[in-house]
């Protein structure tokens, strides 16, 4: 469960301040997946950040009873002098998951051969996207956020990803910012829609698209 | 086509070419002449007729009209021709004209089915499907045994959702018939399976595929029957089939696809698919079904999966919460997270190469053996203190570099690696103290490795009071440290920072004895640089090695003092902008 407290976030642009959340309060319950729906530039991805701990609230508090992931296949935290074994053993030590296991599993998901050895300056963005994908699902979350689902690899390997993913889903819950409300009702039951600093939730996913859509064409 | 008047005579031999040109087919031919005639003899009805008809077969269809209304001109009583041209205006689909001819034809032939047949086909132009099913009615009760007319009517009460009524019309046809055709069976069948009688439409195609199992589309229409009763193997068995018939039918092949799907035979289907959107690449349908498909397999048919988990999540007990971690579980986080950071830090520092600690190395040899050489000569061969030029810079250069590289490093540890605050559990602290971390095992290594140097040159640089060297060294990595968490929060702010750090450490490097020893500054200078907390450490580092130092003016508790404070200063700013830390812009 991840509950957010009276909470406020200010954020600021080049183009000015953007009140994202204005003293809201509101939960993410254990045992649903949340697709979280709202405009550009509404704020959805530090939305996201915040939930994941990597941003503070201006005010408020963020309470959270989960082991929350970091955007799933975010490949920002890997160094590029670094093999790809070794930017996966990182994660695993912070995580707290052993490292040999972490590696066992990411070599054989990720399917990167020889190259899981060698620097990642050699990489293909679509072999950072992999070993992104295998390290997020190596560690064993309790929420897994997702901004906008990132298609990775050949039509095979999307759909190894997507097993894997749904398979986990069973024991892990999901958070999920999408522009597309097709990929966001194929995974989540509950929606949110993010709007004037506050975030309004829906009992279904179908009412919250329903409700974004029509929004959107106001 | 003005020409000379045509006797008899001529008009003979014209028709004479035209009936030649006729039996040989060479319509073209026979239209020029077909025209001279029907022209020559504006008011023979007859031969107006006879020209249309050959226009007709060579395609030439607005000529083909133009002479058949002049026979309904000249003899307007003649039903044939009226029927003709409704006939020809049906063709070029001027419905409406039609129509109008037609039911004229209608009022001259009131019993003749074809004029009806012809309305349909006109109404239906139109869009007027009531009075299309009324004059098809008509066309069928003059003639129930037409194949034509019967499947007309059918089709119309299908349109109109009268399905009972389509169905009672191909029974009676058929019960008439002592052969019934194939044909009919599949229409009855498509009948049947429009008023959902299942069965019963399998059984007219069987009795249709039976009559005659060449055809593809008959084959198709029983996979659909079967689809529709859930019968989905013997569906692709059925649509297989017709593949085989006849690999050309893009409907057949289509239908394999959806049959394919609904088996959930999903990689066959693409392939399939693929296979007709590359025979027809311009095809929207072929196109938005693969679309389809590309999304169902990315999503791997989450709609049906879906409602599993969701039951499964349900059904499953809920997740523990996390414990709240004991202070033992905490500081092995710690640890782990640390230890995690300095490894990363020094592995992207070095890289794989065994050679790395020849290059940590370095710094500190060019360094020392610079001081060492050109001091030699210039202080006569006596070092401050001891008698080797090398051990006495060494004592000095060594606490130095680990000041510098603590105040160099932290100032950016957090700027340059600010990547890793996407990961909520790394805390700019522990940025901070990994390299803090680093520092000192570096430090320790270096150290260890010139006592291995030194051996090897036969002097002995294992210090005679190891526990002060070790202290001296801590108190120096306590006000580093100090000093770098300032520089650190500094850095969150501007990058005079790092402009100030460099000045500083230039500054240090002469103030704190590095290269010299305090006694021999003038007592004024001494009585300044004694404020310099660094002047205090490093002579405490010396202190262990050289043990008749004696640096009378050597104040612990004032360094110690120093450096706590700049300890609890540097922890506090980075607590107080531990969120300013964290953001990443």
């Amino acid at each position: 469960m991840i509950e957010f407290e009276r909470v406020s976030k200010i954020y600021h642009t080049r183009e000015g301040h953007k009140q994202i959340l204005s003293d809201a309060s509101f939960c993410f319950e254990a045992g649903h997946n949340y697709g979280i729906l709202g405009g550009n530039g509404m704020g959805k991805s530090t939305l996201l950040r915040m939930i994941a701990g990597a941003e503070f609230p201006d005010a408020g508090q963020i309470h959270r009873r989960a082991r929350v992931s970091f955007p799933l296949g975010f490949s920002g935290t890997f160094h590029t002098h670094l093999s790809g074994r070794q930017n996966a053993n990182f994660l695993a030590r912070i995580y707290g998951v052993d490292p040999n296991g972490m590696s066992e599993f990411v070599a054989e998901f990720s399917e990167l051969g020889p190259y899981f050895d060698m620097p990642m300056e050699t990489y293909s963005s679509g072999m950072v996207a992999k070993l992104a994908f295998g390290v997020s699902l190596a560690i064993d979350f309790d929420v897994y956020l997702v901004d906008e689902v990132t298609e990775v690899g050949d039509a095979r390997f999307r759909r190894k990803c997507s097993e894997a993913f749904m398979s986990r889903m069973s024991r892990s819950d999901i958070i999920m910012v999408s522009h597309n409300s097709h990929t966001i009702k194929a995974y989540c039951d509950r929606g949110a829609i993010l709007k004037d600093g506050h975030l309004h939730f829906f009992d279904s996913i179908n009412e919250a698209v329903r409700e974004h859509d029509r929004m959107m064409e106001e | 086509m003005e020409g000379p008047p045509f006797d008899q005579h001529d008009m003979e031999t014209l028709r004479k070419l035209r009936k030649d040109n006729v039996h040989s087919g060479n319509w073209g031919m026979a239209a020029k002449y077909a025209r001279v005639i029907a022209d020559e003899l504006p008011e023979d009805a007859s031969e107006q007729r006879a020209a249309s008809e050959i226009f007709l077969r060579s395609e030439e269809i607005s000529e083909a009209l133009r002479y058949a209304q002049r026979a309904v001109r000249v003899a307007p009583d003649v039903v044939e021709y009226h029927l003709h041209a409704g006939v020809l205006l049906n063709r070029m689909e001027n419905f409406s004209a039609a129509i109008a001819i037609l039911l004229e034809t209608a009022d001259l032939a009131p019993e003749l089915p074809e004029v009806y047949a012809q309305l349909v086909t006109a109404f239906r132009g139109v869009g007027d499907l009531v009075r299309a099913e009324k004059v098809a009615q008509k066309a069928w009760s003059l003639d129930p045994n037409s194949e034509h007319h019967s499947y007309t009517l059918a089709w119309l009460y299908e349109q109109s959702g009268a399905w009972d009524d389509a169905i009672h019309v191909m029974q009676t046809f058929m019960a008439q018939r002592s052969e019934v055709p194939p044909e009919a069976h599949r229409k009855l069948s498509g009948h049947f399976m429009q008023n959902q009688q299942l069965l019963a439409a399998l059984a007219e195609i069987d009795a249709a595929i039976e009559a005659d199992s060449t055809l593809a589309e008959y084959h198709i229409h029983r996979s659909c029957i079967l689809l529709e009763m859930g019968e989905r193997e013997a569906a692709e068995e059925s649509v297989s089939r017709a593949v085989e018939l006849d690999s050309n039918n893009l409907s057949a092949r289509r239908h394999l696809v959806t049959v394919l799907i609904e088996n959930g035979n999903t990689q066959e289907a693409l392939r399939r698919g693929a296979e007709l959107l590359s025979l027809r690449p311009e095809d929207p349908e072929y196109a938005s079904c693969m679309r389809h498909l590309l999304d169902a397999q990315s999503m791997a048919g989450t709609t049906v999966e879906l409602v599993q988990i969701a039951e499964m999540k349900r059904a499953a007990p809920p997740r523990p919460a996390p414990p709240r971690p004991s202070f033992w579980r905490a500081l092995n986080v710690q640890i782990g997270t640390l230890f995690a950071l300095a490894l990363r830090d020094i592995r992207s520092r070095h890289g794989e190469s065994k050679l790395s600690f020849v290059w940590v190395l370095t710094e500190p040899v060019i360094h020392i053996g610079v001081l060492a050489i050109v001091f030699q000569y210039t202080m006569k061969g006596v070092p401050p203190i001891g008698d080797n030029f090398f051990l006495f810079y060494f004592t000095g250069v060594l606490p130095y570099l680990l000041i510098s590289h603590l105040i160099s490093h932290l100032g950016h540890a957090v700027r340059s690696q600010k990547v890793l605050m996407q990961i909520p559990r790394v805390s700019p602290m522990d940025l901070l103290l990994a390299r803090v971390v680093v520092e000192a095992f570096t430090t320790g290594v270096v150290f260890f490795l010139f006592i291995g140097m030194f051996a090897m040159t036969g002097t002995n640089a294992v210090p005679p009071d190891p526990i002060t060297v070790l202290a001296g060294f801590g108190l120096t990595l306590l006000l580093g440290t100090g000093t770098g968490l300032i520089f650190a929060a500094v850095a969150e702010f501007s990058r005079i920072g790092e402009q100030i750090s460099s000045l500083l450490l230039r500054f240090l490097y002469f103030a704190s004895g590095v290269f010299y020893v305090p006694h021999m500054m003038p007592l004024q200078a001494r009585e300044t640089l004694v404020w310099n907390p660094f002047l205090h450490v490093v002579d405490y580092v010396r202190l262990g090695y050289f043990p008749y130092y004696d640096p009378f003016w050597l104040d612990l508790k004032y360094a110690l003092t120093c450096a706590v404070v700049s300890v609890v200063i540097g922890l506090s700013l980075v607590t107080i902008l531990r969120r300013k830390m964290r953001m990443i812009q």
